[in-house]
């Protein structure tokens, strides 16, 4: 009931409560990112499990050599360094909204460094895929060493999401603008 | 601009300072300057009215249209 009051009196509570989740979630992916990396490479059974499935590489647990786990969990974290800086990207912009600065230069700088690196990240976690497939396989022998190229329909839904929050952000641009002159009026 | 405020006259018609003026109508002191000194886009009927109201005068009585010409001379 307390809360419900108070959305009532203060049109922004529910907007700064929404904000602070989500400003929570950003922070735990953040951190979640290297760790699940670093967790999928440091139990190479689990990675064995997943790998060939789902980039097609065939290769030889035995010979996977600790430097192999390391360059490969490097790889990994391209795209996993690229995520984590779309998220920091987010929870700073979560926090803006929690100071109720919702059309804020600042703002939108966020919004487009987010799509940037959604965008960035739509071509580099292929990339990495392959230059992945391509280090795990180096331990077979000659002839069975794989270069592949996948391109999933989750990149293509990244890149589709980025240009969406391009589009965004242009328009969050012009509504700030408004909001300016708004200011003006007394 | 061609608009120009005379808020300061009015005020001095009415012998009131711009601090009792801007608790009267509800804007703060620092929006009142800058509505005195024409450095808004625009003013909101409301406000206008809260104006009117706590001055006891019209609209024209603050606000008066200048051509440019005449304004720059």
């Amino acid at each position: 009931m307390d809360s419900l009051s108070s959305a009532r009196g203060d049109p922004n509570a529910g907007i700064r409560r929404f904000s602070l989740v989500l400003r929570g979630v950003s922070t735990l992916l953040i951190v979640a990112v290297p760790l699940g990396v670093i967790w999928t490479w440091a139990n190479f059974d689990s990675l064995s499990a997943v790998l060939p499935s789902t980039a097609g590489v065939v290769f030889d647990a035995e010979n996977i050599t600790l430097p192999i786990l390391v360059g490969g969990g490097l790889l990994n974290m391209l795209p996993g360094a690229i995520a984590m800086y779309g998220f920091w990207r987010l929870r700073q912009l979560f926090g803006l909204f929690l100071e109720d600065r919702y059309f804020d230069r600042e703002a939108i700088q966020h919004v487009r460094r987010f799509a940037a690196t959604a965008l960035a990240y739509g071509f580099v976690a292929p990339l990495s895929r392959t230059l992945i497939a391509l280090v795990v396989s180096l331990s077979n022998p000659p002839g069975e060493r794989v270069l592949l190229l996948t391109i999933s329909s989750d990149d293509l839904v990244i890149i589709f999401l980025s240009a969406v929050f391009f589009l965004i952000a242009r328009v969050w641009d012009k509504a700030r603008e408004i909001d300016d002159e708004n200011a003006q009026i007394i | 601009m061609p608009i120009i405020v005379n808020l300061d006259v009015m005020l001095a018609r009415r012998k009131m300072r711009s601090k009792e003026l801007a608790s009267r109508i509800g804007i703060t002191e620092a929006n009142l300057s800058l509505l005195k000194n024409g450095k808004v886009k625009g003013i909101r009927f409301a406000t206008l009215e809260a104006i009117c109201e706590a001055l006891e005068c019209q609209p024209g009585d603050i606000l008066v249209y200048e051509p440019e010409s005449r304004a720059t001379e």
